[in-house]
This record gives structure tokens, C-alpha cells and sequence, in this order.
């Protein structure tokens, strides 16, 4: 893919404090969202359409280059293996697949439901970088 | 069924969940590990085959299906993950697991051979993880205690089945026998979840232990017929039966080992399964008799005629065990006892001989390099052990007496003679016959008849061991045609609820002498093959009228395929516009079938909202007169933005922020990958020249940056209107615990719908991976 004739320092550097904005958002997104009206999807497309406008703006490759594809990789993975966790643990403790779970931590209850967000916003993220990463010129 | 209560065998458990994990394992392992792959998969396969066989041991199975797993599921619908143990799955049990550590044994030396003679590069544990995943799938099918979990695994072997046969890739005959293979056993597999269906609909019950106790109170209802139709159909699609036997052929393009296996002795035998399972529910139809009776009568002949004139080895073994499996189907047919008993036994004896007779298809490839009739020759001349396992196999298959196929052969005379049926019994005579004449060919092209090897090498351990087993076991069989009396007649019993017993032996009679005439008349047809040129022509060997039904089929799928392909034009347009006809099409006969009135709208629509509809409406109409794909892909940006609009005006505005998120997101997905598209000419994605100047672009983004801020200004500022339902958001901390009650939705109230939801998000992301799999290994 050629470079964008939008590259430019300014843009660059306009993508970055974007990107990382975006990161605090998604996040906060996906930590609340089991407490307050938060989404984790949103969260997600929230981090997500920053990426992909690097992506137009500065290239497939060299926005490939600037992406960590094995964190994303992973957190695709562990989001599929939290949901699967999430489907069969409340099974084997004799409550209906998916059902909350809530478990006490350092005197804080945690839902399952906020690891069902967590597990939304990696795979989601995962997911479309990794179709990003995949996107080439097929003959 | 009575609960296994604590007295769970592990055993049982063990045999099930053993070859998931050898696949887990197989799957994580790295590539540069890939040789300790082989040593994996064989040790998971013996492991699950020594676990079913001590659990025999210790436990003899029980005719009735005793239940060792029940887990609730979906209790309200009466949906449950069972796990069930009765004469009938061990049987089939045992025959798969047993089969599985012979044809890995085979594997150890045969595949880096074939791998590397077919030109394909690929990892071993890309052969072994899917033959353990499909072990664990098909026991899973047999032990399946509930009809809805049956389907899952039965369609679960069908698509790794699919993985297995396309190992080689490269092929495109391996590619083609992938997918038709896939695509006609799905296609009878949706078929046979219809009938599911319509037994859960009608009885409410899905497990097979609430069918039994329902079926005095369902026989003689219509609908039976119907239900029995379209499990047979399943049936016969697996077992490669007509109309269906197409796929089995054709998958022949797959590593020797898969043939010998799912091809022979398992996941065709999945059709022989079910009809033993459900037949005391479904056999007392007419539509279970005549269905069976028609396409078993033709699959038994016309896959005699078609495997004796094939040129590849292989596939003349494919098409006997199309007519092999007719037999089984034609017992079934007879509606009796005896019926049930002869098609179990032929079942097992025949899923021995056949995964022989596989494996000795595989060595003469492996020796000669060869898989064609006319290019290999004289192997007794080099390898006499070989021809002597071949000749075991090979004759019991033709039915000579006394050896083991003469005595399942046997067993579906009697049975047909039993209810007279003189048809039936003819049928099987003639299929007799042919598989005498396609035996002999097999035997004396690849063992006797010229031309000579080129070399004579011999042949690996690895790969002998598992022929010679096999031919032990028939042998056996021959010598004690009864040794496996106390598991078939478990397993006979499971099926028919009827208890019986077991014994056959050789008994000079009527079936003896037509059986001994139908050897002798096989042998002339073999010689009339053999020494006459006209004889081979097909015009002459194939019967016109047997070969009616079959080209009649042929030219239904013809003109189905043509019609599907002039579907894929390739033209959006011409997909939106038929689309959008058909969903006109379909709301108009539910309208017409089930007229409704639409209720008052909740929130009072004004004038502005009313506008902002129709001009959404009118804008996705414009998608299908739209050319540029750039263009297309605004217009459906703004379709989007509109519609969020809309929510925004209706007081939704959390769902208005979330449908301009998204559809920001489609948008700039779609772009890039127009962008990385080969078929679309990069100028014309380019909506401004080259020579234009930057003040359009900067015009278009600030104008539409300007627009998302309004709207996700004027979201903000809104005020949602009243609450539309007030249980959801007071039951949902009360009963969960979870503050936010959309979370509580999603995971305690429709835990099921978000189940299927993650199971079709998988889907895609299983898509997803395999793009960029794609994409990483044409890179290098």
C-alpha cells in the first residue's frame, strides 16, 4: 500500500496523542462497564477506529510496523479462552452456563461480568487487528 | 435409563476426553516439534483404545443405555449434556478406537513418504491433531444421550473429516474432495436436524432415554414418517450412500490412513449408527422401509458396477464400501431382529476387512509410488507377506466361504430370507457377485499381473504390523465367525430391545449353495472383465436402466450447480437487488399467511423522525444503482449516520454514540480494505485526482470531523426518554448482583442467545485467522 499523501509530521504526531487518549477511554470503558452504563464495545471501537485511521493515514505496512501484532494476537486469545472459561466454569459450579460469578478480592467484589467485558474488548480488538494484518493484494 | 450413580467409570470418561486432549496437545505444539508429533498422536489413540477396553473388561456394557454423564444444560428446554454407555456405542466404540491406533501405527512411515511424493509441505501434526480431534468427535457421537448433542458431533466429524481429506492442500483433487465432501454430508445432516427437530417438537423430549419411554404413546403418528424420512437421509448422506455417494470417491484423494479409518470403519458407519439407535422409534414406518429398501438396492449394485471398471485402486475400494454398506442398510430395511443382528455384524466384520484392505492400497503406493491399476503389478513376486494379508482381506471381502465376509454375507440372506423378501435377497446375490469380480481384480492386477516392479523394496514394520493385525483379526474371524457374540449381542439388544443370541457357523443349505453360486458366477464375471474388450465398455457393463437413477441424479446436481453459478455474478448490485426482492418476497407471504397490525409506537413520531426515515430508506435504495465502491461505501456510511440520527431523536442516545462508533469503524475497514484489494483498480478508488489540491480533503474530513462532533455533542446533551421497561433494570441487580443491567442481560437473563452469539462471533474470528494464516505463509 503506498503511503498516504496525508503522512505528514503533524498528522503523526496528531495520531499518537489520539492513540494513546484513546487507550485511557477504551479502558475506562471496559473497567466500568459491568458497574455503570460502560461498554466494553464501544470501549473497543473507541481504540480501534484511531488504529485504523493510522492505517489509512500512514500506510498498511508501516502502520503494520508500529503494532505490537503479538500483543494483539494474544489478547484475541485470551479473550476467546475467557469466554470459553466464562461458559463452563458456571456450569461446573452448578449454575446456568455464562451466569455471574462473584468473587471476593482484596475485599473488593469482582463480577464475572466485568471479565465477560474484558474478554469483548480483547477479543474485538484482537480480532480486527489481526484482519487488519491479513489484508493483502490477493491475486 | 438408570443413573451409573457413584459408581462412575472413569474409564468411560477417560476413552472420551483422552483424544480431545492428545488434539489440544497437537495443536499447541510448535512446529519445531513437529516430529515428536507422531509419538503424540499414537500414544493418545492407545491410550483411549487400552481405557474402552478395560472399561469392557470391568465393566461389561450394559443393553441399556446407562447414563455416566449428565450435565444440566438448558433444563428448561430438557436439554442436557448426557454421556451414555450401552452395548451398542461400545461396540462402534471399540471398533473406531482400535482402527484409530492401527491407522496411526501405519501413519509412522507412510506419511513423511507420501507427503513427500505428493509435493506437499506439511507439518505431521497437522495430520495427527485433526485424526485425534475427529476420535474424539466420533465417540462423542457414539455415546451422544441426547439428539441435539448428536447433531454437534456428528456434524463436528464431518468437518474435521473435511480438514483431513484436504491435508494434501496442494491437490486440487484434495481440495474438490474436501468440499464435496463436506457439502453433501452437511446437506444431509441439516436434513436430519430437521427430524430432530420435528421428534423434540412433537414428543418434547430430546433425550433418547425420554424417547424410549415416549414411544408407545407417538407410533402410527403421521408425522413419524416424515421424522424417519429425513433421519435416513442424514443416513445415507454419511454412509455415501445414493443419491449421495458422490463424496466417497472423491475423498480418496486423502492420506491412505484417512480412508482407512473415517472412510471405511467410522464416519461412514455413523449412518449405520443411527439407524440402529433410533430404529426402535423410526423402524416401524413404511417411509424407514421403502427408503431404505430403494436406495440400498441401488447403492449395492450400481457401486458393484462402478468399483469393478475403476482405474485407481483406492477408488474401487470406495465404491465397495458404498455396495458393503448397502448390505447394512438393506438389513435395516428388513425391520426385524435378524435384520438388526446381520447389519451390526457385517458392520464389524466389515470395518476390519475394509481398513485392511485400505492399508494395503496405501503400501502398494508406498512401494511402487503408484495408485493406478495399470501401473502396478506382480507385488506377490516381492512381497508375499503383503499378498497374503491382501489375500485374507481380499477373500473375505469376495465372500468365499468360510472366510469372515462369507458369514456377515450370510447373516443378511438369512435375515431377508426370513420375511421372504426374494428381492432383497436377489439384490444382495448380485452384489455378491460384483464384489467378487471387483475383489479378484483388485487382487490379481496389483499382485499378479504384470507389469513388473520397478524395484522391490520391503515393506516398513510400522506399516506391515497394523496389515497384519488386520488380517489376523479376520482370520480369526473366519476360524470363530462368533468370537465377538457377547458385544453384538449387547449392542443388538441396545438397538432392538429385543434379547437374542448369537451363532453362526457353516451350514450346508440353500444360502450356502447361492452363496457358494454367487462366488462362482463372480469369478466368471471377473474372467468376462478381465479377457473381453466390449465388456469394459461402459455402455455394455453398466445396465442403462440401473444407470437411470444415478445420471438422473447427476443431472439434478448439474443443473442446480448452474443455476447457483450464475447467481455469483460477482456484481453487488445484482446481490443487493435479489436480497432485497426476496426479503419483499418473504414479508409478503408472513403477512399474507399471518396478517398483523402494527402496534402503537412507544415514543409519539414526529415529523422529523418520519422524514429522517424515508430519506434513510431512499439512500439504501441508491446502494443498488451505485458503481464506484468508494462511492457505495459512503452511501452506506450515511445510511448508518442517519439511522443514528434517528435513535438520537427517538431519545436513545447511547445507542445513537454506539451506531456512529461502529459505523465509523465499517467504514474505515472497508476503505482499507478496498485499498489492499488486486481486483479493484487503485486509481479508482481515488475519489479526487492526483493534481487536485488539498482543500477538498480537508474540506471533506473537517466537514464530516464537524458533523460526528454535533452529533456526539447533541447525544450528549439529550435527555433519554422515560424508561421503556422497568424489570430488567430492578431485577437485574436483585437476582444477579450486577449493577449494570445490560451485563446482567447478556449473561444471566439470555445467557443462551449470548452463547450462540459468541459461537457465530468465533466463527468469524476462525475466518479472521485463517486470513492472516493465509496471509503469513504466502509471505514465507
Amino acid at each position: 500500500m503506498k503511503g498516504s499523501p496525508m503522512d505528514s509530521v503533524f498528522v503523526r504526531i496528531s495520531a499518537v496523542m489520539i492513540f494513546g487518549i484513546s487507550w485511557v477511554v477504551a479502558w475506562e470503558e471496559v473497567l466500568l462497564a459491568s458497574t455503570w452504563p460502560g461498554d466494553s464495545v464501544t470501549g473497543a471501537i473507541v481504540l480501534l477506529i484511531p488504529l485504523m485511521l493510522q492505517f489509512v493515514v500512514l500506510g498498511r505496512k508501516r502502520g503494520l510496523v508500529q503494532l505490537p501484532l503479538r500483543v494483539f494476537h494474544a489478547s484475541l486469545l485470551i479473550g476467546m479462552a475467557l469466554f470459553v472459561m466464562l461458559l463452563i466454569l458456571p456450569l461446573l459450579m452448578g449454575k446456568p452456563m455464562l451466569a455471574n460469578l462473584h468473587v471476593g478480592i482484596a475485599g473488593r467484589a469482582i463480577t464475572s461480568s466485568t471479565l465477560f467485558e474484558i474478554a469483548i474488548f480483547l477479543t474485538m480488538t484482537g480480532s480486527v487487528v489481526t484482519a487488519l494484518a491479513g489484508y493483502r493484494k490477493f491475486d | 435409563m438408570s443413573s451409573a450413580g457413584a459408581d462412575v467409570p472413569l474409564l468411560w470418561i477417560l476413552t472420551l476426553t483422552i483424544p480431545w486432549l492428545s488434539a489440544v496437545v497437537l495443536i499447541l505444539l510448535p512446529s519445531s516439534m513437529d516430529r515428536y508429533a507422531k509419538a503424540l498422536g499414537l500414544t493418545g489413540s492407545l491410550l483411549g483404545a487400552v481405557a474402552v477396553s478395560l472399561s469392557v473388561l470391568m465393566h461389561p456394557p450394559p443393553t441399556y443405555p446407562q447414563i455416566i454423564v449428565d450435565f444440566p444444560w438448558v433444563s428448561d428446554l430438557g436439554l442436557d449434556f448426557v454421556v451414555i454407555r450401552d452395548g451398542l456405542s461400545t461396540m462402534f466404540v471399540l471398533v473406531a478406537a482400535w482402527i484409530s491406533v492401527l491407522v496411526t501405527t501405519f501413519a509412522w512411515t507412510y506419511l513423511p513418504t507420501a507427503n513427500h511424493h505428493e509435493g506437499a509441505e506439511r507439518l505431521e501434526k497437522d495430520f495427527y491433531a485433526p485424526m485425534s480431534a475427529f476420535t474424539g468427535a466420533m465417540i462423542c457421537a457414539l455415546t451422544s444421550g441426547n439428539l441435539l448433542q448428536l447433531y454437534l458431533f456428528w456434524e463436528l466429524t464431518g468437518i474435521v473429516s473435511y480438514l483431513l481429506i484436504g491435508y494434501w492442500e496442494n491437490l486440487p483433487e484434495a481440495r474438490k474432495g474436501a468440499f464435496l465432501a463436506l457439502g453433501l454430508t452437511v446437506a444431509g445432516g441439516v436434513l436430519m436436524l430437521a427430524g430432530f427437530f420435528l421428534i423434540g417438537i412433537k414428543t418434547g423430549e430430546w433425550s433418547l432415554g425420554g424417547l424410549s419411554q415416549a414411544k408407545s404413546s407417538i407410533m402410527g403418528s403421521a408425522w413419524l414418517e416424515w421424522a424417519a424420512l429425513l433421519v435416513i437421509v442424514g443416513a445415507l448422506a454419511k454412509s455415501a450412500q445414493f443419491p449421495f455417494m458422490a463424496w466417497l470417491p472423491a475423498a480418496m484423494a486423502a492420506p491412505t490412513p484417512v480412508s482407512a479409518f473415517l472412510h471405511s470403519s467410522s464416519l461412514v458407519a455413523l449412518g449405520v449408527y443411527l439407524l440402529a439407535r433410533l430404529y426402535p422409534l423410526l423402524g416401524a414406518s413404511l417411509l424407514w422401509k421403502w427408503s431404505l429398501f430403494g436406495t440400498a438396492t441401488i447403492s449395492a449394485v450400481y457401486a458393484g458396477f462402478l468399483a469393478v471398471r475403476q482405474d485407481r485402486i483406492k477408488a474401487l475400494l470406495a465404491y465397495s464400501t458404498v455396495s458393503q454398506y448397502s448390505f447394512m442398510f438393506i438389513g435395516f430395511s428388513l425391520r426385524t431382529w435378524f435384520g438388526v443382528r446381520a447389519a451390526l455384524y457385517a458392520y464389524f466384520v466389515h470395518a476390519f476387512i475394509k481398513a485392511g484392505l485400505f492399508l494395503v492400497a496405501g503400501s502398494v503406493t508406498h512401494l511402487t509410488g503408484h495408485k493406478e491399476f495399470d501401473k502396478v503389478g506382480r507385488i506377490a513376486t516381492s512381497n508375499s507377506v503383503l499378498t497374503l494379508y491382501a489375500a485374507i482381506l481380499g477373500l473375505s471381502l469376495a465372500g468365499v466361504p468360510v472366510l469372515a465376509g462369507f458369514f456377515y454375507k450370510e447373516e443378511i440372506l438369512k435375515a431377508a430370507l426370513y420375511i421372504e423378501s426374494w428381492f432383497l435377497y436377489g439384490v444382495v446375490l448380485i452384489a455378491s457377485v460384483l464384489s467378487f469380480a471387483y475383489t479378484a481384480r483388485f487382487m490379481w492386477d496389483i499382485f499378479l499381473a504384470p507389469p513388473e516392479p520397478d524395484h522391490s523394496d520391503r515393506l516398513p514394520l510400522p506399516m506391515a504390523i497394523p496389515i497384519a493385525i488386520l488380517a489376523l483379526v479376520v482370520l480369526l474371524t473366519s476360524f470363530v465367525p462368533d468370537w465377538m457374540a457377547p458385544i453384538l449381542n449387547s449392542a443388538v439388544v441396545s438397538s432392538t430391545g429385543m434379547i437374542g443370541s448369537f451363532e453362526t457357523k457353516v451350514e450346508i443349505s440353500p444360502v450356502f449353495w447361492s452363496s457358494l453360486a454367487a462366488a462362482g458366477a463372480g469369478f466368471l464375471v471377473w474372467l468376462l472383465w478381465h479377457f473381453s474388450e466390449r465388456a469394459r465398455a461402459s455402455s455394455f457393463w453398466i445396465p442403462y436402466v440401473l444407470s437411470l437413477p444415478a445420471s438422473a441424479a447427476g443431472r439434478l446436481y448439474s443443473w442446480l450447480s448452474e443455476c447457483f453459478l450464475r447467481l455469483h455474478t460477482g456484481d453487488l448490485r445484482f446481490y443487493l437487488r435479489w436480497m432485497l426482492a426476496l426479503f419483499l418476497v418473504l414479508t409478503a407471504l408472513v403477512w399474507s399467511a399471518r396478517p398483523f397490525s402494527f402496534p402503537q409506537p412507544a415514543t409519539p413520531i414526529d415529523y422529523r423522525i418520519a422524514v429522517l426515515l424515508l430519506a434513510v430508506v431512499l439512500t439504501a435504495g441508491t446502494t443498488i444503482l451505485v458503481v464506484h465502491h468508494i462511492t457505495f461505501t459512503l452511501v452506506l456510511t450515511l445510511v448508518g449516520y442517519g439511522l443514528s440520527a434517528t435513535f438520537l431523536l427517538m431519545g436513545a442516545p447511547n445507542v445513537a454514540l454506539a451506531q456512529v462508533l461502529v459505523e465509523t469503524l465499517i467504514t474505515l475497514s472497508i476503505i482499507l480494505a478496498l485499498r489492499e484489494s488486486f481486483r479493484i483498480d487503485p486509481d479508482s478508488t481515488k475519489m479526487l485526482g492526483e493534481k487536485s489540491t488539498d482543500l477538498p480533503r480537508w474540506f471533506i474530513s473537517c466537514g464530516m470531523g464537524t458533523v460526528m462532533g454535533i452529533m456526539t455533542y447533541l447525544a450528549v446533551q439529550s435527555s433519554p426518554r422515560d424508561v421503556v421497561g422497568q424489570w430488567y433494570p430492578v431485577e437485574g441487580f436483585t437476582k444477579t448482583g450486577v449493577k449494570d443491567f445490560v451485563s446482567a442481560i447478556l449473561t444471566d437473563f439470555r445467557g443462551l442467545d449470548t452463547m450462540v452469539e459468541i459461537s457465530v462471533f468465533a466463527t468469524s474470528i476462525l475466518a479472521i485467522i485463517g486470513l492472516y494464516w493465509h496471509e503469513r505463509i504466502s509471505d514465507g
